[in-house]
């Protein structure tokens, strides 16, 4: 799920999960955009933005094109197939790597 | 005894490996013998010299230059990776006259098959493993169990999916319950024909445990897990819908959790579908 972050906590990769514009909606940012944290940062104090939405999960961040509905449907409708739950970060890992794939499938449609 | 567990203990047509494959083993269980000796003898079989050239060119190897050559292609891949690949092709070759069926389709099995190696040759490689295609050849032979029942009962093997689905029970209570034998045990049986090694046996006995009666076992594990990888991949289809979840105990001993998803998924995908194109037959 992306979250709301004060420009001065943004971190190196985060993934912007909107479009930022200025106040000519002339876009500044795409969403989807690795985030860089000189040039980017520039950009955003110098049209005076003090909090931008991220993805900081990395299922989230290369899901950016997915909307944020279709990725909590697509983990309940996996979790209801596979019938048991994730119990540690290893049982995570194998579900995010199928998560990536069905996000995937989605974007190629 | 029923029926149907009376064809398979009277069946006495096991498919059996090429000679190319024993005339092999044979060469390199020689102490004398030169790469040069083993190049001649891969180069007696045209479609397998291709075969191990374009899998040691793709990108499942990663190698810088280009090896246009069976002598150099076996000098990269060592005489065991040589003899795993060679079991690898051989095996997917020895099995093509199984018919498929509404209920089971042969390429899809492979692509699963293929899947597991493909997988577990990566986390083998991510863990730092020598000898990956043990790991592929691991995945290609974990299931074989199934193709040998298949071929000895045709169609007739469709009961146990019909129960399997019909009761909700896994494939191995199912085997149980219609035949009373597992694809387990008739592949243990089978490739204790064939002389695999102790570790392949393993793999066949125990990958849907994951473990090696109580014991861990790095290869074992990493083919359980790869199989589930594979099945909520929807990578190929392995004839049982059934995802289970991955042994706990595996994970004392078995950690993935430092693997970074996104270059994992993409591996398998490239890795995977690289090996298909090379190794299933149209």
């Amino acid at each position: 799920m992306p979250r709301k972050v004060k420009i001065d906590d943004i971190e190196e990769g985060q993934i912007l999960a909107e479009t930022l514009s200025n106040k000519y909606d002339q876009i500044l940012i795409k969403k989807g955009t690795s985030l860089n944290l000189e040039s980017h940062i520039r950009v955003l104090k110098m049209w005076g933005i003090n909090e931008i939405s991220i993805f900081d999960d990395l299922v989230d961040a290369s899901s950016a094109s997915v909307n944020i509905e279709e990725i909590a449907n697509i983990e309940s409708t996996l979790l209801d197939e596979i019938g048991w739950n994730i119990k540690n970060q290893n049982d995570k890992l194998l579900f995010d790597v199928a998560v990536l794939s069905s996000i995937g499938k989605i974007n190629n449609e | 005894m029923n029926k149907l567990l009376e064809k398979i203990e009277n069946f006495d047509d096991f498919p059996t490996l090429p000679t190319i494959y024993y005339k092999l083993v044979d060469a390199l269980s020689n102490t004398s013998t030169t790469i040069k000796d083993l190049s001649n003898l891969v180069s007696t079989d045209i479609a397998l010299s291709f075969k191990l050239l374009k899998i040691v060119n793709s990108s499942i190897y990663g190698l810088s230059t280009k090896v246009n050559s069976i002598d150099k292609a076996i000098f990269h891949l060592g005489f065991r990776e040589l003899k795993n690949i060679i079991l690898s092709t051989k095996i997917i070759e020895v099995f093509s006259d199984i018919n498929s069926n509404s209920k089971f389709d042969l390429v899809e099995f492979w692509k699963h098959s293929i899947a597991v190696g493909a997988i577990s040759r990566i986390i083998a490689q991510e863990l730092g493993q020598k000898n990956l295609d043990e790991y592929l050849l691991s995945g290609i032979t974990h299931d074989i169990g199934k193709l040998v029942l298949i071929k000895i009962l045709g169609s007739e093997y469709n009961v146990v999916f019909i129960i399997m689905e019909k009761e909700g029970i896994s494939l191995l209570e199912a085997e149980h319950k219609v035949l009373g034998i597992t694809h387990q045990e008739i592949g243990l049986r089978v490739a204790e024909s064939w002389n695999l090694d102790q570790n392949i046996l393993d793999v066949i006995r125990y990958h849907n445990d994951g473990l090696v009666g109580s014991n861990y076992d790095q290869l074992v594990g990493v083919v359980h897990v790869a199989n589930i990888l594979a099945k909520l991949l929807r990578l190929g289809h392995s004839g049982c819908d059934k995802i289970s979840q991955p042994n706990q105990l595996l994970w004392r001993r078995l950690d993935i959790t430092k693997f970074d998803k996104n270059s994992f998924y993409d591996r398998i995908k490239t890795d995977y579908e690289q090996a298909n194109e090379i190794l299933i037959i149209n």
